[in-house]
């Protein structure tokens, strides 16, 4: 980034930036304090500001070095029209941000709980059997510490395309946290759910992830735990999600780089109304 | 309610079921239908058992075709219906050996029935030989049936899987009207005997009044019918057992004379879409 050489423009910026960076913390604060039950938008408004003498290419090495993405820029003199086409390409790359993970290029938690909200209904309703594995990166604070946070995120970025290259055409890959990752498997069984996942496993410790100050490839292995519904008994997120994640922590005790599935969440669940309970049968063959 | 005569002929629908296999079930369909055609009523038996049928068997028939020809495009019911008796007893074979007819769902079973009404309409009764156990095929098709048979025997193993039959189809599909056939007993006592125990537990556990059809006595002349392929009511009509296959026979009789008027003004097979909830 070319640097300004006059002292002024250089404040004027720094002061812009900084209340910014100011009103991005107090909105954040602002949206985590309010719920988000506005679907028709009523709540939402643009906010615009004049800033005098900042320059198209500042403002574009100022959003960059500060994640301001969701920001948009419009210059006030010249022709409005290349302008106003980098909006529109902005808002594109919003509209994808919003799904999907800005560093691995998987869906983002977001759009992971529609698609699992989706997904339970749809197993619900046909009957159909619906797995969800949890996968957590192991001991990746640890290679953030030794290697840095860009050593880290390469080691993300190329986790996810593991997960992405492992999956089916109609599963559903998002990275949901740090360094975890959720896999939806519409259709797939236990047994079966158990099968891909294992070998997802498998592909992600064999994979050698090339960092600058690692000596040779560094390895990188993940723990999963796997829930999964035949689809025979209404269920919450958090009725599949919770086992899941609860078999994640049970991989992690076993020693890591490893898969641990949740028992079949339908055999869980009380019985159902169809069942011949014992006082039936006792009654059958007793009479009494 | 539709005031047209939608079922003219009064055909009635009639599922022969049983929890268990092995208790005689596709044998007394069988002479149950060759009782009431010999009291001059047209009656069509079909082999529903589909994946492992086998009414065929019991006649010493070999049928050139069967249901699953019935899904061939431009193949007509009449093509695979096959006379038992001339006269009006007939009989629908079911393929053997093709486990995929056991998945059969609202659609097949819509394609299906839609190339068979016709021919269920000349009937005065539609017998459906079911399958043993509780699959979901076998009891969604029997609730479409205006006639449900469950057939037990006195052993504990029948009782019970008689009764899971009877808690699912109630609880699933709100079958509540059951006919209990008692088979392979020693005499009318324990028939009564078997038919009180299962039904003072669905009154208490399930809320169910149950009709008793009869008991059919154990008799040396059945499996002898069995092993000549000749159904016992032609080869032997004088066995205690067919007596008692006779006195069940009237009492169907008499239950379709009762709701006869009825059911004209209903299909003969209730809603093929309704499904287990």
């Amino acid at each position: 980034m070319p640097d300004s050489i006059d002292p002024a423009a250089d404040e004027n910026r720094a002061a812009i930036l900084a209340e910014i960076l100011t009103l991005r913390g107090l909105l954040a604060e602002r949206m985590a304090a309010c719920d988000h039950d506005d679907p028709d938008g009523a709540g939402d408004v643009m906010l615009m500001r004049l800033c005098s003498g900042l320059t198209l290419h500042d403002w574009e090495a100022l959003a960059k070095d500060h994640d301001l993405h969701d920001w948009l820029v419009m210059p006030m003199r010249g022709h409005p029209l290349p302008y106003l086409k980098r909006i529109q390409r902005s808002l594109r790359e919003l509209a994808h941000l919003s799904d999907h993970d800005h560093l691995t290029g998987l869906a983002n938690r977001a759009a992971f709980e529609r698609t699992l909200a989706a997904e339970l209904e749809r197993s619900t309703r046909n009957g159909t059997a619906l797995s969800l594995a949890i996968l957590d990166l192991d001991d990746f604070k640890a290679i953030n510490d030794t290697y840095g946070h860009l050593c880290g995120d390469e080691v993300l970025r190329q986790a996810a395309a593991v997960i992405a290259d492992a999956k089916r055409t109609y599963d559903f890959a998002a990275r949901i946290g740090g360094e975890e990752f959720a896999l939806i498997l519409p259709g797939l069984g236990l047994a079966r759910a158990e099968a891909a996942v294992t070998r997802l496993v498998a592909a992600m410790s064999a994979l050698r992830v090339d960092c600058q100050d690692a000596a040779s490839g560094l390895r990188v292995t993940v723990s999963a735990g796997l829930a999964c519904t035949k689809g025979k008994v209404a269920l919450s997120r958090d009725g599949l999600f919770g086992p899941a994640d609860q078999a994640l922590y049970e991989a992690k005790a076993q020693g890591k780089n490893r898969l641990v599935k949740a028992p079949l969440v339908d055999l869980t669940v009380p019985p159902e109304k169809t069942l011949v309970g014992a006082d039936e049968k006792k009654f059958l063959f007793t009479g009494s | 309610m539709d005031t047209a005569e939608i079922n003219p002929k009064a055909t009635l629908s009639v599922s022969i079921l049983s929890g268990k296999g092995g208790v005689g079930k596709t044998n007394l369909a069988l002479n149950l239908g060759f009782a009431l055609f010999g009291t001059g009523h047209r009656l069509l038996l079909m082999d529903f058992d589909v994946g492992l049928a086998n009414i065929d068997v019991l006649l010493g028939l070999s049928p050139e075709k069967n249901l699953q020809d019935l899904f061939r495009p431009g193949a007509t019911a009449d093509e695979v219906v096959c006379p038992i008796e001339e006269g009006g007893f007939d009989f629908l074979p079911s393929a053997s050996g093709v486990p995929e007819l056991l998945e059969m769902d609202e659609d097949m079973r819509e394609a299906l029935f839609s190339k068979l009404n016709t021919v269920f309409s000349r009937y005065d009764y539609l017998f459906l030989d079911h399958g043993a156990g509780i699959s979901p095929n076998v009891l969604s098709a029997a609730s479409m049936s205006r006639m449900p048979i469950v057939v037990v025997t006195p052993e504990p193993t029948s009782l019970t899987d008689g009764y899971a039959v009877i808690k699912v189809l109630s609880a699933k599909h709100r079958v509540r009207n059951f006919h209990i056939l008692v088979n392979q007993v020693a005499d009318e006592k324990e028939a009564r005997r078997t038919f009180e125990r299962l039904s003072s537990a669905c009154e208490r556990f399930l809320g169910l009044t149950l009709s008793f059809l009869g008991g059919v006595r154990t008799d040396a002349a059945v499996p002898e019918a069995v092993m000549r392929q000749v159904p016992l009511m032609k080869l032997s009509p004088a066995s205690p057992a067919a007596k008692d296959i006779i006195a069940v026979a009237v009492k169907i009789h008499r239950h379709r004379q009762k709701i006869g008027s009825r059911l004209k003004h209903s299909p003969i097979l209730k809603n093929l879409l309704e499904r287990a909830s």
